[in-house]
C-alpha cells in the first residue's frame, strides 16, 4: 500500500530537485541517451541477437500482415468481378429470345431459311432487310417470332410475317 | 513469470536512458556510460535467448549495470584508488528512482523548443547572465526571461507528474 503524500509534501515536490537538475544539465547533450536511436544501433550491431530474439515476433507479424493483405485482395477481386459483371451484363430483356438458335440459312440460293426462337420482330426484320438489302418497318414491335421461315423472295417473307403475326410491314 | 523475449525492445526503450544516467552516476563519462549499458543489454539478450528465467528484468538490468560500472572502476583503479565500487549499497533503490526522475527531466529538456532549450542551458549549465544570452543570440532580455520561465515551468510540471506517478 503506497503512502499518500500530504498536501505540503506535494507542494514541495512540485519544486524541481535542484541537485538532480544540476546533474542532468551538467551532462546534458541534445539527442543523447535516446532509447529509440540506441535500439536501432543495438539491432545493427547485434544481428545474431536480433535474429534469435525477434524471429518469432517477426514471423507472427508477417503472418498477420499476409492474412490481412490476402483478405483485402480477395474482397477487392470479388467486388471488381461483381461490378464488372453487373456493367457488362445488364438485366435481360423482358421477352428474351434464344440467340443461339437464330440463324439465316444461306447455303441454298433457291430456298432461304430464317430460324428464330422467341425473337423480337424488329430483329427479324433487321435480318431480312440486311439479307435483301432493303429497309423494313413494322407497326407493332412488341411481337416475337418463333420457328422457320422459308421464302424465295422478299414479298413471300413479308407476306408470311404479316399473315402469321397480324401486323403491317412496310418497305 | 519468465521474461518474454519479445518485450526486449520495450524494455530497452523504457529503461535505456535511466540506465545510462544510473551508469553516469558511477562512471561520470557519458560515452562510457552508454557503452556499459549497451554491453549489459547485449549480455541480457544472450541470457534471454538461452531460456534463462529472469524474474525482474528491470532490477536485473540495474544490477548488471552496477557490476559493469564496478568493472570499469577496477580497470581504472589508479584514477579512483580510494573509492572502488564493489557491492551494491543499501540506498541503491533510491539511486534507481533518482536516475528515473533524472531520465524524465532529460527527456523533457530534449522536448523543449530549440531556442528555449538553448537559452535554458546557457543560463543553467554555462552560468551566463540573461543579458549575455540576449547579446549572444541577438534577442531581447525579456525574450530570454520568457524562455527560461517557460523551460522551468515545463520541467516543474514534469517533476510534479513524476512524483504523482510514483505515489499514486
Amino acid at each position: 500500500m503506497p503512502k499518500t503524500p500530504s498536501y505540503k509534501k506535494l507542494e514541495t515536490m512540485k519544486k524541481i530537485n535542484e541537485e538532480e537538475l544540476r546533474f542532468v544539465v551538467r551532462h546534458y547533450q541534445t539527442g543523447r541517451f535516446d532509447g529509440r536511436k540506441a535500439w536501432l544501433k543495438f539491432r545493427q550491431q547485434h544481428p545474431a541477437c536480433r535474429r534469435s530474439l525477434w524471429q518469432l515476433t517477426t514471423k507472427r507479424h508477417w503472418a498477420v500482415a499476409a492474412t490481412i493483405v490476402s483478405a483485402v485482395i480477395a474482397v477487392m477481386a470479388w467486388g471488381i468481378y461483381h461490378y464488372s459483371h453487373s456493367i457488362s451484363s445488364p438485366l435481360p430483356p423482358v421477352v428474351p429470345y434464344n440467340q443461339q438458335t437464330d440463324s439465316v440459312d444461306k447455303q441454298s440460293d433457291s430456298i432461304r431459311v430464317f430460324r428464330y426462337d422467341n425473337t423480337p420482330i424488329n430483329i427479324v426484320l433487321r435480318d431480312v432487310s440486311d439479307y435483301y438489302g432493303t429497309t423494313l418497318t413494322v407497326n407493332d414491335t412488341t411481337r416475337c417470332v418463333s420457328g422457320e421461315i422459308e421464302a424465295t423472295s422478299l414479298a413471300d417473307v413479308v407476306d408470311m410475317l404479316e399473315t402469321t403475326l397480324g401486323v403491317k410491314i412496310q418497305n | 513469470m519468465p521474461f518474454r523475449n519479445n518485450t526486449l525492445e520495450q524494455l530497452f526503450r523504457d529503461h535505456y536512458r535511466a540506465l545510462c544516467i544510473y551508469a553516469l552516476h558511477h562512471v561520470d563519462d557519458i560515452d562510457t556510460a552508454e557503452d556499459v549499458v549497451m554491453d549489459c543489454f547485449e549480455r541480457f539478450a544472450q541470457k534471454c535467448s538461452g531460456n534463462t528465467e529472469i524474474q525482474s528484468a528491470k532490477g536485473y538490468l540495474y544490477r548488471m549495470v552496477h557490476h559493469a560500472c564496478a568493472d570499469v572502476h577496477r580497470s581504472a583503479i589508479h584514477e579512483v584508488s580510494d573509492t572502488v565500487l564493489t557491492d551494491i549499497p543499501d540506498d541503491a533503490d533510491q539511486l534507481v528512482e533518482r536516475s528515473e526522475r533524472e531520465a524524465r527531466l532529460w527527456g523533457e529538456i530534449d522536448r523543449l523548443p530549440t531556442v528555449c532549450r538553448q537559452v535554458f542551458l546557457m543560463n543553467k549549465r554555462d552560468g551566463m547572465r540573461q543579458k549575455e544570452i540576449a547579446q549572444t543570440l541577438g534577442i531581447s532580455v525579456k525574450t530570454v526571461e520568457a524562455h527560461i520561465a517557460k523551460a522551468y515551468e515545463r520541467l516543474r510540471q514534469k517533476a510534479h507528474d513524476i512524483y504523482l506517478m510514483l505515489f499514486f
